[in-house]
């Protein structure tokens, strides 16, 4: 993958992702909220990362930055050595087609598509290796028997695991995960989660929850709160955390 | 079969048949198919526009149907007769013509006319009194032929009509064509006349018998029926005609001064036509793309959903248009054809019986309503373009 024009090499820090005095604002006519602020962070090219906190702590407005769904305010957000805050759009969207996957909070899937449909919307080009892949990726996550049905026949929790599977296909470099259970029952919300956590040998998963439950299998927890991010945590030490989201 | 293996089965199949067929995930053809509901009132409006100006179109163009059917024996020759009060031609402008280069034969001729059904009313159309050699030459230059009954008998009141004729006033042989009570006549006839012979071809003419014309109708003008040695030429032949005969006591009756005289004064109903029309596709096409707009809105977390995993807003941009295409396509071929179904029990039932002319499968028509899909798919692509443009996934997907 090519790097921005803009990016010194000396700064360059290679397959990984990170975020250097990011700010995120909203403005709502006069009123500005700042989601984040000064956010600093930096991320492994694998493993399985948490991002917990209260409800409007900016931890869903980090992910977005940090995939290139949205531009941060302020500073800068560097994949792979290329600031995300400085590329073009289209150059944002060939990124997230090619290295990242998403599962957001809702189980959103194309109601007029299969489930084979919408997993294969996850492939850059639909061809013989793409439709096996898919065929791999739907198998290795137990939803092979959805293949034909349509969204509107799936539960909840089945059609999430679609989304799973979506995400995964191209193989991305980075998954993000946007309150993947938050919709889900506690069974389903541990077999999604379990999901994204068997990714972490193949790349970077980062699952953006309130639930400490869910981070059990987590390597690392970034804690939020207020928009700024205020430090690594483990599993052992969020355990039983309520934080309300 | 174990549920295991079914369940493969059903990921191999399913991985078989879209490699098997090519077909893309996001194929506008697949969408179409399997929302067919929720497209179905834009198709309508697209089916009922199409047929509205397709049908405006054909019945409009029946006026000029009429004129070139009705005079299409203009082609064939040209007809002078006596201006004002006069009887017969002058014999300095039967010379004159005669002068011309490129005339084949000059004809006697007398008659009386009958009266036709068109969408202008009654038209009266000349019966034309020639001799028996005369005629059979004038039908072999309008490519039309006798085929059914006889030719008049000379002297008798007795017709024969082209098959044109014959349907537009429903006629059978043994009916009566024409006579003293005739509506809107123009030069009518004073006796009951026959029809005793059918012709067909291309041309729509009549004949009766000088004989008959002379001792009926003694004072009904003779005039002189000219004909080219090349057909093409009879245009240019009648415009030196003009040219040369004293035009105060001739007047010339060619395709020219008959059709083209009445396209020009029918000019600006084919003008207010194209406007009426023009508007319709306007509207349409906004109501469409309005329609269009609404889908667009009803599908916008489906479009933002395919922008935040990384689809380009220009693919978007193509499968929303290409949706949107075959819809068009799909309900501008479904117009046409009800239109054409539509015009063809019309033609059957409401013009036939009145013996107009119509052509319910009118190419012009079928232009007319071409712009319609591209100005709905033109119009939906500019306003998709422009919410996509301003499409933020995020705010979409989350409600952020």
């Amino acid at each position: 993958m090519s790097v921005g024009s803009e990016t010194d090499a000396s700064e360059r820090i290679t397959d990984d992702l990170s975020a250097a005095g990011v700010g995120l604002a909203y403005h709502d006519g006069d009123t500005r909220t700042d989601a984040l602020i000064d956010v600093n962070v930096t991320l492994p090219s694998t493993g399985f990362i948490g991002v917990m906190g209260p409800s409007g702590s900016g931890k869903s407005s980090l992910l977005y930055v940090l995939s290139g769904l949205k531009r941060p305010t302020t500073g800068d957000v560097r994949y792979r050595g290329e600031n995300l805050a400085r590329a073009s759009s289209s150059r944002l969207t060939a990124l997230r087609r090619a290295h990242f996957g998403f599962v957001f909070q809702q189980p959103w899937l194309l109601g007029w598509q299969t489930a084979w449909e919408n997993v294969l919307d996850g492939a850059p080009d639909v061809d013989e290796r793409a439709c096996e892949r898919a065929a791999r990726v739907m198998k290795d996550l137990g939803i092979a028997a959805f293949a034909r049905k349509m969204p509107s026949q799936l539960s909840g929790g089945e059609k999430q695991r679609v989304c799973v599977a979506r995400a995964m296909l191209n193989r991305p470099k980075v998954i993000f995960a946007d309150e993947p259970t938050a919709s889900l029952d506690h069974h389903n919300g541990h077999l999604v989660v379990d999901m994204l956590a068997r990714y972490r040998q193949e790349g970077l998963v980062i699952v953006v929850t309130h639930d400490a439950e869910m981070l059990q299998d987590a390597d690392r927890i970034l804690v939020m709160r207020d928009g700024r991010a205020l430090g690594w945590s483990t599993p052992s030490q969020t355990a039983g955390v309520a934080l309300g989201g | 079969m174990g549920m295991v293996e079914r369940t493969e089965g059903h990921v191999e199949r399913s991985a078989q048949g879209a490699v098997a067929r090519n077909s893309h995930p996001l194929s506008p053809l697949t969408y179409c198919r399997r929302n067919i509901r929720r497209l179905l009132p834009m198709a309508v409006v697209i089916v009922l526009s199409v047929f509205l100006v397709a049908s405006v179109v054909t019945i409009v163009d029946s006026v000029d149907l009429t004129v070139t059917t009705v005079y299409n024996y203009t082609r064939v020759l040209t007809v002078v007769i006596p201006q004002r009060s006069s009887l017969a031609i002058d014999p300095d402008d039967r010379n004159r013509i005669a002068g011309i280069p490129g005339v084949d034969r000059i004809i006697d001729g007398s008659g009386f006319f009958m009266s036709l059904n068109t969408v202008f009313g009654a038209t009266p159309f000349l019966v034309m009194a020639v001799t028996d050699s005369s005629r059979n030459y004038i039908l072999q230059r309008a490519n039309d032929h006798l085929s059914a009954g006889r030719m008049p008998v000379p002297g008798a009141a007795e017709a024969v009509l082209s098959d044109g004729i014959v349907r537009n006033k429903r006629l059978r042989i043994g009916d009566v064509v024409a006579g003293p009570d005739d509506q809107g006549g123009l030069a009518g006839c004073p006796l009951p006349v026959r029809l005793v012979g059918i012709v067909t071809g291309p041309t729509w003419i009549a004949f009766t018998t000088p004989e008959f014309a002379n001792a009926a109708m003694p004072l009904f003008p003779r005039h002189l029926i000219v004909t080219a040695k090349d057909q093409d030429a009879l245009p240019a032949i009648s415009s030196r005609m003009l040219a040369v005969v004293n035009r105060s006591k001739v007047q010339v009756l060619s395709y020219r001064t008959l059709v083209e005289q009445i396209r020009t004064t029918l000019d600006s109903m084919y003008l207010i036509m194209s406007l009426v029309n023009a508007m319709v596709i306007l509207v349409v096409a906004l109501m469409s793309g309005m329609l269009s707009n609404i889908y667009f809105t009803q599908r916008l977390t489906e479009f933002a959903l395919l922008s935040a995993i990384g689809i380009r807003r220009s693919t978007l941009l193509w499968h929303a248009v290409s949706e949107t295409a075959v819809v068009t396509s799909i309900g501008w071929l479904a117009g046409m054809i009800v239109t054409w179904i539509l015009m063809a029990l019309m033609k059957e039932s409401v013009f036939e019986r009145r013996g107009m002319l119509i052509n319910p499968h009118d190419v012009m028509a079928l232009a007319y309503t071409v712009p319609i899909p591209f100005i709905i798919t033109a119009f939906a692509m500019a306003t998709i373009f422009i919410r996509l443009a301003k499409l933020d996934p995020v705010t979409i997907i989350e409600r952020r």
